[in-house]
């Protein structure tokens, strides 16, 4: 039977994954609907007042995050990849921490060290020092803050990268006469330039969709304009219009990245075998090192982690931990369900792209990304319009089985569904350059000495592709525990997780509470994080 | 391979499952963007009291105004409750509340505090006040909010950004008293005298205050008695050395903003959310909301609490409140143009 669809390309993955592939879309649909609507007079207005310094503020602040960010991300992955160092496996887990830490919390920690009678202005106090000022909540202190904590997303990329680089390129270039520095520069980098890019348009995805952070700073940015033209003009289609403008935003970057990759992938080495053991580095380079890497890990991982510490303990703990087990529980089922969901729609996409690189598969894999393009508040309420829609068709079959009238709507699906397409362009980014990786050389054999698909994927594909979907499996699994915008709105009645206390409490103004539920944020993404990485180095060193 | 399929099902099965929640019994359904504890130990004290379970939802009042649109007749809200009156004037106008009539309610709040067409009540109160360094400013300098304005406070005001409802609304009152060109040269009167371009929360003006990047600072009241009550023996520090100041009390009145509730349009628990508004307006509620969060009781027979008192009494804005929902876009307007970051 499977043959007979074949025949006519429609095999039964492409039919699930074109079905996947129509949900994602989803969203995006009811934006050009809307954007049909001639634009309000409320348009008129942002576009004469306000629209051009959103513009700016949030370019500005994308590019110097990516700097940090990028900078920040090649410089740890080069050296934890090429050199040995004592306690590799500790820095290499510290390195990846700070990404457990949402910029969000992160921007209330260093406001809350920084500004007048905060931690510093009371250490100082303590020691008779006169306070100095230093104004955190502004542009200046937003990049500073977007860049340390989302360095790792550069660095996961790149560090696969360095790591898959044959050593004899580096050694050929050292013997026709190079210095080390000039090698990576004119070498290594320009080669590594396809992952270095494909990190930093993470980064610079989630600074264009962060709203907490730029909301505290008092940042204009172009998400601080969808909300405001939203609710404070109350003008949905003016807000839309927005969104679009971010999305043709992202679009555009998401070219770049297909440029720069596309021409990464002709140097791009294959080999994988002969990488070479790790050396031992210089005595200027290991002081550099240790006094960056350290400097670092203070600043994105030991001040933070004190500072929530601290405020916890101050904390009143009258009604904090009030169902505490549930909020808890609700978290980890999202988490994961999410998790799941993410990475098996990424293996049948990708597999698809691979078997089948026709036109076709070829616009399925770029679309797998769009959901992240999309402002979440807008994704929020596209999911629910249509979740009502489909809800309301469905009417006749709740009144026969006895269900509520929105029972899709009002419940926790609606919120898997809304994250898993949200997220899918994280995990799938990682799943598919899996595969690329793979070829279909093994897939041929196997099926040519028997195999079924299944098997197939379960004893060649999958032991090959593990590393990458470990990758996918903790940056989707963490961005979801994170995830506040499409959280507040979908989520059921009574229904709380651990992001949307911190920002019940935050938004109240307390903090000392607020930080109790942020450091549980971070310890289950820790957790995760250090399960995942060991399972990531177990499968390494196989 | 099963088990992984089999895992699959059960996931999917367990999701499923959650969907389901039973409806049976009183309950009453809440859309709330008050996300304080004390107001759970309110509800739950309710069910106590009669049986009636109390589901909440908490989100942005905005969105959660959305949220109820797209439901329409579905909705399985019976109440919104929000900490802005502009919020439930727009639900109003666009067709998501209904007016409700209860004589205890009628009796709990004073009339200036319910909407004229019994679209929504109050339930609680808090000021929007100006707060100064006690140590650099002294009260008789103050006296309006217009007067914060003048050349003398050049440099000396902090205010939050206008992203804020809170400042929306103020705004908004202005445009309803005075017009929208008087309103438009105050703010860009405060704009011209602020210490420093808008950043941080109400709690951070208040520190800034302190620590001398300004004088004065327009605040809730609510986040004076937050300070006082802080856990952090600093901040409790920071609101010692600050006094609150009601504004234009020989004029129009100092600026108030409401939390309060209305009844959804589809209410299947029309009797359950009546109930409920009449326990919270009710005296023991309002003595726990006045006491536990600092904000000002509605109902005239409950004391405000000591620390409210001890900033003393004031003559509030005489303005139908509705009017702050009504002139909200008009202000969000003026703030762009003037540049109020």
């Amino acid at each position: 039977m499977f043959i007979k669809f074949k025949d006519r390309g429609l095999s039964p993955l492409f039919i699930i994954v074109s079905i996947i592939i129509a949900c994602i879309v989803l969203p995006s649909v009811f934006i050009f609907v809307r954007l049909i609507h001639p634009p309000t007079q409320a348009w008129q207005h942002i576009k004469e007042f306000v629209l051009l310094d959103y513009i700016k503020n949030s370019l500005i602040l994308v590019l110097g995050t990516s700097v940090v960010a990028g900078i920040l991300g090649v410089f740890f992955a080069w050296s934890v990849s090429r050199y040995s160092w004592r306690w590799n496996g500790v820095l290499e887990i510290l390195l990846f921490l700070p990404m457990a830490i949402p910029p969000y919390i992160a921007g209330y920690v260093y406001g809350g060290i920084f500004t007048p009678f905060g931690t510093l202005d009371r250490i100082l106090d303590r020691l008779n020092i006169t306070p100095i000022r230093i104004d955190i909540l502004s542009m200046g202190g937003a990049i500073f803050v977007f860049g340390i904590f989302l360095m790792p997303y550069v660095m996961l990329v790149t560090k696969g990268f360095f790591e898959r680089m044959p050593k004899n390129i580096e050694e050929s270039s050292l013997l026709l006469g190079k210095t080390p520095t000039q090698t990576f520069f004119r070498v290594i980098l320009p080669m590594a330039r396809g992952a270095l890019v494909g990190g930093i348009v993470l980064v610079m995805l989630e600074v264009l969709n962060d709203f907490g952070l730029v909301e505290y700073f008092g940042i204009k940015t172009f998400s601080t304009a969808i909300y405001t033209t939203w609710f404070g003009l109350s003008d949905v289609d003016s807000a839309i219009r927005l969104a679009a403008s971010l999305m043709s935003l992202v679009i555009i970057i998401l070219l770049i990245e297909q440029f720069f990759r596309g021409r990464g992938k002709l140097s791009q080495p294959r080999a994988v075998a002969d990488r070479g053991k790790k050396r031992k580095a210089s005595r200027g380079y290991t002081l550099i090192f240790y006094g960056v890497t350290s400097l670092y890990i203070a600043v994105a991982v030991v001040i933070p982690m004190l500072q929530l510490l601290w405020w916890s303990l101050i904390a009143k703990q009258t009604s904090v931990m009030r169902r505490f087990v549930s909020i808890m529980a609700n978290t980890l089922f999202v988490g994961v369900l999410v998790t799941v969901f993410v990475i098996i729609s990424g293996i049948l996409i990708g597999n698809l792209h691979r078997l089948k690189p026709g036109f076709l598969s070829k616009i399925y894999s770029r679309i797998v990304i769009l959901g992240y393009s999309i402002p979440a508040s807008i994704i929020a309420i596209a999911v629910f319009v249509s979740f009502v829609a489909l809800d309301r068709s469905l009417a006749g079959i709740y009144n026969t089985l006895g269900l509520k009238s929105l029972f899709l709507s009002g419940s926790v699906i609606v919120l898997v569904f809304a994250l898993t397409i949200r997220f899918m362009a994280i995990g799938y980014n990682n799943i598919e350059s899996g595969f690329s990786k793979m070829g279909k050389n093994y897939y041929e054999a196997s099926k040519l000495l028997g195999r079924g698909e299944w098997q197939t994927f379960y004893y060649v594909d999958y032991p090959m592709l593990k590393p990458a979907l470990v990758s996918a499996a903790i940056l989707t699994f963490v961005d979801v525990i994170k995830e506040l915008p499409l959280t507040l709105i979908l989520r059921p009645f009574n229904f709380d997780t651990l992001a949307t206390r911190v920002f019940t409490y935050a938004g109240d103004e307390m903090i000392h509470e607020a930080s109790v539920y942020s450091l549980l944020i971070v310890g289950v993404s820790m957790i995760a994080l250090i399960i995942l990485m060991r399972i990531k180095n177990g499968v390494k060193h196989d | 391979m099963k088990k992984f399929v089999f895992a699959i099902f059960v996931l999917v099965a367990s999701i499923g499952l959650a969907g389901c929640s039973q409806d049976t019994g009183d309950i009453v359904n809440i859309y709330t963007d008050r996300h304080y504890d004390t107001d759970q130990v309110l509800y739950d004290k309710f069910t106590e009291e009669t049986g009636i379970t109390v589901n909440v939802l908490k989100a942005g009042s905005d969105e959660l105004l959305e949220k109820l649109e797209n439901e329409g007749k579905d909705t399985q809200a019976d109440l919104l409750i929000t900490s802005d009156v502009g919020r439930l004037y727009r639900a109003g106008t666009r067709g998501l509340t209904q007016p409700f009539v209860s004589a205890v309610v009628e009796e709990n709040v004073p009339k200036h505090l319910r909407a004229t067409d019994n679209m929504w009540t109050a339930l609680t109160v808090r000021a929007r006040i100006i707060a100064y360094s006690l140590e650099r400013v002294q009260p008789q300098e103050l006296s309006t909010y217009e007067a914060l304005t003048d050349p003398e406070w050049e440099g000396r005001v902090l205010v939050r950004s206008s992203g804020n409802i809170y400042n929306q609304s103020l705004l908004a009152s202005f445009i309803a008293l005075n017009g929208e060109e008087a309103s438009k040269t105050w703010a860009q009167g405060i704009v011209k005298n602020m210490a420093r371009s808008p950043e941080g929360n109400d709690r951070d003006q208040m520190k800034a205050v302190v620590a001398g990047d300004g004088d004065v600072a327009i605040v809730n009241t609510y986040y004076v008695g937050k300070l006082l009550n802080s856990s952090d023996k600093y901040e409790v520090e920071v609101g010692e050395k600050i006094g609150v100041f009601f504004p234009n009390q020989e004029t129009n009145g100092t600026h108030i903003n409401i939390s309060g509730a209305a009844l959804t349009q589809h209410a299947k628990h029309k009797e359950a959310a009546i109930a409920l508004l009449e326990f919270l307006t009710g005296e023991k509620a309002q003595s726990d909301y006045a006491n536990a969060n600092y904000e000002y009781p509605v109902n005239p027979s409950v004391e405000p609490s000591e620390l409210l008192q001890s900033f003393g009494d004031f003559d509030i804005q005489e303005i139908d409140l509705s009017l702050l929902g009504e002139y909200n876009e008009e202000a969000v307007k003026i703030f762009n143009e003037i540049g109020w970051k």
